[in-house]
């Protein structure tokens, strides 16, 4: 198993009137992107605001890169990128500027890292111009080269697809995946958007009232839901009853004219595809789903509400 | 920490606030100079000096809005979050973030007095032979724009937003200037003696009826006890 990187043991946060976190225990290890889910409210901006140092626990632990002292929390946060809910930077200033100020403060020399960044997130046409005028897909970049800045080990975003384009979100997921793979980040990322999510995750975390309900990984997640397969045909009703005749193991639904999904289906699509072509059926799209993370996260709040 | 304090310069440098503070300094530094020119009985250096020190609780309107978007900008923009996540400690954020105001607020400061009194000492002479006693009473008017200085990071840390911190930090200072005429009229609540207002108004008595003794310890007490507060409640902030 690799290395535990942030741990949270007994976490609790008092607000006046609130409990926002509960007795909170959490375990991401290196490599992970842990996607953490749960309810407005639930208290996932207060844990990561916690673990990147905005704010102070009531009581109980937290440990970063294995260390747990106060000190040593304060430097080990300088080996972790953040964006907590938007991104925050200085609006009067340039792009370039901004991150200027970030390799000084890190005292990092050269300044080429600065124009690397900027390419990274496709922002280096615009590295002159001051981030107030920016739009909100710019500003979402330029925070997560921020982030990035300064050969980060892991990686606290906070609903980060929050107002990006549908190629924005393409766009960052496919950042990400490539840090995660090629540069080995580890990234903790929270977010409302399941399927968007179950792309990118390897584990998650899902929280309810300032407590951790449960941590379960992609693998066993997959292995828990059903997957379905979605196929597009010139006639579903008579696509159906071919299937239902040839394979009766499988659960056939007609959602339209042209659309059907088949059900208890092993992974298996030669078969269904040869069955249907036999039969003379033009078949037009044939995609396997798991809508798995959205179903089985709100069967575990039912349980819990319940 | 060195590097902290080349961010925060760098900042400041590309601030537009800083550049028009500036430009406000420059401003009544003209008006000060032509007043001076126009008047008959024009003053000498020395007594610029002097009226200027007396005068510099006037300068902590430039001071609030210095400490606005110095320090409120930054809770309000949440950009403390990313100096944290250099690796920082909150307690560094703060030195480096004291240090800076400090520095840019003594430099606002010294071109005001400095010009003033130079302009001064062209038309009308220094008005006084040199001697030691110039410096001491320059360094007098820096340990009092520090404690200024010192009381503005207070309320900012405190209220933590721009306007309210402009506009309370003048009120403050504005009730305390009251509170001194209010005593020296009636003779009612005599501790306001002891406070850094009071006590930076006396540096236009420098020579006569000046106790610089009291000055030092107001002032070393007020920086202190000050600046250990406003430490204190940074350090338990809810950073946004
Ligand atoms: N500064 C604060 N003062 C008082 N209560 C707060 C503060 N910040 C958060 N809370 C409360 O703590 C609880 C958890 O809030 P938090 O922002 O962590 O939720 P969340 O899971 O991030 O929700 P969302 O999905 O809406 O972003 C909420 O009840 C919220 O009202
Ligand atoms: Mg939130």
């Amino acid at each position: 198993m690799a290395e535990i990187i942030v741990s949270a043991e007994n976490l609790t946060k008092h607000y006046r009137k609130i409990n926002a976190l509960n007795n909170f225990h959490m375990e991401v290890h290196r490599g992970d992107v842990y996607g953490f889910v749960g309810k407005n409210g639930a208290g996932k901006t207060t844990l990561l605001r916690i673990l990147t140092g905005r704010s102070r626990q009531t009581s109980g632990k937290i440990e970063l890169f294995g260390k747990s002292d106060r000190n040593d929390l304060d430097i080990q946060r300088g080996r972790i990128g953040s964006i907590i809910e938007t991104p925050a930077f200085y609006p009067g200033m340039t792009a370039k500027d901004n991150l200027e100020v970030l390799r000084l403060q890190m005292d990092i020399s050269g300044k080429g890292c600065i124009s690397d960044a900027l390419k990274m997130v496709g922002l280096e046409e615009v590295s002159s111009k001051k981030v107030k005028d920016f739009s909100l897909g710019m500003k979402q970049r330029l925070g997560l080269a921020m982030a990035l800045f300064g050969n980060r080990e892991l990686l606290v975003l906070d609903e980060p697809v929050n107002g990006l384009d549908p190629e924005g979100i393409v766009g960052f997921r496919e950042i990400l995946k490539k840090l995660n793979v090629e540069f080995g980040v580890t990234i903790l990322i929270s977010s409302h958007f399941l399927g968007e999510l179950s792309q990118i995750a390897t584990c998650y975390g899902f929280i309810h009232a300032g407590k951790m309900m449960e941590e379960i990984s992609a693998k066993e997640l997959q292995e828990k839901s059903e997957s379905y397969l979605v196929i597009r045909v010139d006639n579903a009703k008579k696509a159906a009853a071919i299937l239902e005749k040839a394979l009766p193991e499988y659960r056939i639904e007609i959602i339209t004219e042209m659309k059907l999904h088949v059900h208890n289906f092993s992974g298996e699509t030669g078969l269904i595809m040869k069955t249907l072509i036999n039969a003379d059926i033009t078949v037009k799209e044939l995609k396997a789903y798991n809508d798995g993370l959205e179903n089985y996260y709100m069967a575990t709040i039912k349980k819990i509400t319940n | 920490m060195i590097n902290l304090i080349k961010a925060e310069w760098f900042k400041l440098l590309k601030s537009f606030p800083f550049r028009i503070l500036c430009l406000c300094n420059a401003a009544s530094l003209i008006t000060t100079a032509a007043l001076n020119f126009l008047g008959s009985k024009g003053s000498t250096g020395y007594e610029t000096l002097l009226i200027s020190l007396g005068y510099l609780l006037h300068h902590s309107i430039i001071g609030y809005i210095f400490a606005a978007f110095f320090l409120c900008d930054e809770f309000s923009g949440r950009t403390f979050g990313m100096s944290l996540s250099c690796g920082v400690s909150r307690r560094k954020i703060f030195n480096t973030k004291v240090f800076t105001f400090l520095a840019g607020l003594l430099f606002l400061f010294l071109i005001y007095t400095g010009a003033v009194m130079f302009v001064a000492t062209i038309l009308n002479g220094f008005g006084k032979g040199f001697s030691i006693d110039i410096i001491l009473l320059l360094l007098c008017g820096i340990l009092g724009e520090i404690a200024m200085g010192s009381v503005m990071i207070l309320v900012a840390t405190i209220v933590k937003k721009a306007v309210i911190t402009v506009g309370l930090g003048i009120g403050i200072t504005y009730c305390l200037l009251l509170g001194k005429t209010h005593y020296l009229q009636t003779g009612i609540f005599p501790y306001i003696k002891y406070t850094y207002s009071f006590q930076i108004e006396q540096l236009m008595f420098w020579g006569e009826n000046f106790s610089l003794g009291t000055f030092l310890a107001v002032m070393f007490l007020t920086v202190v006890i000050v600046l250990i507060t406003a430490g204190f409640i940074f350090e338990r902030a809810e950073l946004k």
